[in-house]
């Protein structure tokens, strides 16, 4: 069976405004040298998924500079391929789409036109590297109309934030869908991953059009739970959701760790494209104190570098020391600077012997082009 | 029938590399990794690009599978082209009997149907051994100026070491007067650097006869160039004096990725003001630096994950230096893993090695005295072994077990 992709590129924007201020949470930086969307567009070519539509609504200059024609992600297809689909605005309404259903709607296009069987609906803020390979199998095999990819999460105490929830039969039926504002206990939280037939979904689209639904977990599917047969498809697997900064922060910290670095990275079969550079390998020079710490290429590192994710072509002074931090491409630590507790978007300078510090869950945020 | 092209570029590939044995045992030298990052023939394709010149001929013949993958569709160097673009060219069957490639004269000449399809009015004919970062369109240009036959680029070297070169002799125009193929008693220090630029018409013509001779080595420098000075024809110098090495034996091979640690001097790689050395990508992670790990003036690539010692040393993707591991003055080659306390000094060490835990090879570079120590591709070394300075192992040799060698 053919299944087309389609990924939303803005939702949840609003959740790392620093972050997304000039840029989608698909073009997110993380991990040293990715950006959300390359796992996501990643784990579909992996699983032959090469019909893939990403739907945009505003600042997607850099998703749109960052994926190209796709050919990094072996997207550059005459049948399928990538495809960026902008928003479609009427002439003189000027308004844009406001919910996951408009922006279908918006691209029921794209849908029609396809020659896919099923369609494979995601999001890009959580890391993860799914084999969605296995989902779709296991939607076909379960004859579901739509499959709902869900983690099992169980929080002490509760927490604030907007999730679905769902709640299963012993056949793994979704039988509820909960909206979560605040979640505590053990809850089957949605990873907004979903599978279904490209027919119904065109037909959910046009009937919510008619009816004026606005969310498609929180208004089509409460509704048709009964008619539509929803099966959950519990992923166990790392997973991280940058639903803050702190929560960025913590992402990056976490590929640190051997086991989460082997999970993402190092699965034969699912390895993760990116947007290649021909960045120079990594020097380091004679006096560099570098210890757990990420880095990726065309980085020159003179300093300390400590429990730290640089991404390209960071340049470290002598001197310069960096504790905990998250350091975006091309930024500059001069002689003797020091940072700890600190996100610095790209391109950003710390000028010789500047001593600048968040702390453990909160840190301190340094805007793109920033010189301090 | 192709756009016509100004100037095309024929890249000799086929070259064996045999003083570089056992890194070339399967792969042609052009193929052969460098820099961490890079294959040797990155260096002449990337110049091409970042010279204008769209349209090169690989020539292959030597071990060519890995080197026809690598150059794909050229698509790396910007280099899958509608007109033009990258063609990997082996020797092929003909009507008339079918041959190897004999000499680089020969392998260009089997490859006139190539060239005339793009009608080119010059060819710059290049080799797959050297690395450096230069502009052909300023050579050309020079060639233009000059009205010449045929342009040939040269660097100064010192006089001592000028009999391991090509030596011209040249008049005050950079007129060529003298070609001598590594002579004894050099009265110049203009070493050929094997890159020329033809005017293609007449390079053509030289080619046809040079086949008709049977007592021809079918050789640029051998035959070719001494028969079209010997002619009159209009042959002149291009002086170069950026950085420049063969990379033909394995100690200038080590000497070439050293220099690259030198950001200063040498290829400047890693100043982003030049013109960038592109390279095919493999999707690899990341390196990651451990809690205890040690890396000083050295160049690790992506994949890595090093927590032992790394010193003066390039490392390439995916090599895992495993805690208290040490590697000194060295190359690692990609997906090679350097187990527990093994000793790594002086040596370069081609793709997918397992060095056991405790084992040594090579000695510090103090004391091997200039012996560099070298392991062939898949070789596994057992723990514990030494492998002493200037020992040259291949898979399956007995010394990586530990016999005495």
């Amino acid at each position: 069976m053919r299944v087309m992709g389609l990924v939303f590129s803005n939702i949840h924007d609003q959740s790392l405004p620093e972050m997304t201020r000039w840029r989608t949470i698909a073009s997110v930086p993380i991990a040293s040298r990715y950006r959300m969307v390359d796992f996501v567009l990643s784990n579909m070519v992996n699983s032959g998924i090469m019909e893939v539509g990403i739907i945009t609504k505003t600042k997607y200059n850099s998703l749109m500079k960052h994926v190209g024609s796709g050919r990094d992600w072996d997207l550059d297809r005459k049948h399928g391929g990538v495809s960026i689909i902008s928003p479609y605005v009427e002439a003189g309404s000027g308004a844009l789409y406001t919910n996951r259903l408009e922006a279908m709607i918006n691209s029921i296009g794209s849908l029609e036109s396809s020659s896919s069987d099923l369609v494979l609906l995601t999001d890009c803020d959580i890391l993860a590297n799914i084999p969605l390979k296995d989902i779709v199998e296991r939607h076909i095999e379960s004859g579901a109309d739509v499959t709902a990819v869900f983690k099992r999460m169980t929080f002490d105490t509760p927490k604030h934030m907007g999730r679905i929830g769902f709640e299963l039969d012993g056949d793994n039926r979704v039988v509820n869908v909960t909206n979560l504002k605040e979640i505590s206990g053990t809850n089957n939280i949605s990873m907004n991953i979903w599978v279904l037939n490209r027919t119904l979904l065109i037909n959910i689209l046009r009937e919510s059009s008619t009816y004026g639904f606005r969310s498609f977990s929180k208004d089509v599917l409460p509704r048709q739970i009964k008619r539509i047969n929803v099966k959950g498809y519990e992923f166990n697997g790392y997973t991280k959701a940058l639903t803050d900064l702190n929560q960025y922060f913590e992402a990056n910290m976490d590929v640190l760790k051997p086991d989460i670095r082997r999970e993402l990275f190092g699965n034969v079969d699912y390895p993760v494209y990116t947007k290649v550079k021909d960045s120079a390998p990594t020097k380091y020079g004679d006096k560099a104190q570098v210890k757990n710490s990420l880095i990726s290429d065309g980085c020159i590192i003179e300093g300390t570098v400590e429990n730290s994710v640089l991404f390209r072509g960071v340049r470290v002074d002598e001197g310069a020391v960096i504790k905990n931090s998250v350091i975006l491409n091309d930024s500059i630590i001069e002689n003797n600077a020091s940072m700890d507790y600190i996100i610095m978007d790209k391109r950003a300078i710390a000028r010789r012997n500047r001593v600048i510090a968040g702390c453990e869950g909160h840190p301190f945020f340094i805007g793109r082009d920033e010189v301090l | 029938m192709a756009v016509r092209k100004e100037c095309i570029a024929m890249l000799l590939a086929g070259g064996q590399g045999s003083r570089l044995y056992p890194l070339t045992k399967f792969l042609a030298k052009p193929a052969l990794y460098f820099g961490g990052k890079y294959r040797i023939i990155d260096f002449p394709l990337s110049n091409c690009i970042n010279s204008g010149i769209d349209t090169v001929g690989v020539l292959t013949q030597y071990q060519p599978l890995e080197l026809n993958d690598y150059i794909g569709n050229g698509g790396p160097w910007d280099l899958d082209r509608n007109n033009g673009g990258a063609h990997v060219l082996p020797p092929y069957q003909k009507t008339e009997g079918t041959d190897w490639y004999k000499g680089t004269a020969n392998a260009i000449y089997q490859n006139i149907p190539f060239m005339e399809k793009f009608s080119p009015k010059y060819v710059a004919i290049l080799s797959g051994d050297h690395i450096y970062r230069m502009d052909y369109n300023a050579m050309l240009k020079k060639h233009k100026e000059k009205n010449a036959d045929c342009t040939i680029a040269v660097i100064d070297v010192p006089i001592e070491e000028a009999s391991r070169f090509g030596i011209l002799t040249t008049d005050e125009n950079d007129r060529i007067i003298e070609f001598t193929e590594k002579p004894e008693h050099p009265n110049s220090t203009k070493a050929s650097m094997g890159i020329y630029i033809f005017s293609y018409d007449i390079m053509k013509r030289y080619l046809e006869e040079d086949d008709k001779d049977p007592s021809s080595d079918n050789d640029f420098g051998k035959n070719v160039i001494p028969k079209m000075l010997n002619d009159g024809c209009s042959m002149f110098t291009y002086g170069f004096s950026d950085y420049w090495k063969d990379v033909g034996t394995i100690s200038s091979f080590w000497e070439a990725n050293m220099d690259l640690l030198n950001l200063d001097g040498g290829m400047k790689i890693t100043d982003s003001s030049v013109q960038r050395i592109y390279y095919r990508h493999e999707p690899r992670q990341p390196h990651f630096i451990g809690e205890n790990a040690r890396v000083i003036n050295s160049m690790i690539a992506e994949g890595c994950e090093i927590y032992g010692t790394v010193e003066n040393s390039i490392i390439f993707g995916n090599v895992h230096v495993e805690e208290g591991a040490m590697v000194r003055d060295s190359v690692i080659m990609p997906d090679t893993r350097i187990r527990r306390n093994a000793m790594v000094n002086f040596s370069v060490l081609s793709t997918r090695i397992d060095v056991g835990e405790g084992a040594a090879v090579g000695e510090p570079l103090e004391i091997a005295k200039g012996s560099i120590t070298v392991i062939g591709e898949n070789t596994v070394i057992s723990d514990g072994v030494s492998i002493p300075a200037g020992a040259s192992i291949e898979e399956g040799s007995p010394a990586a077990k530990g016999a005495m060698i």
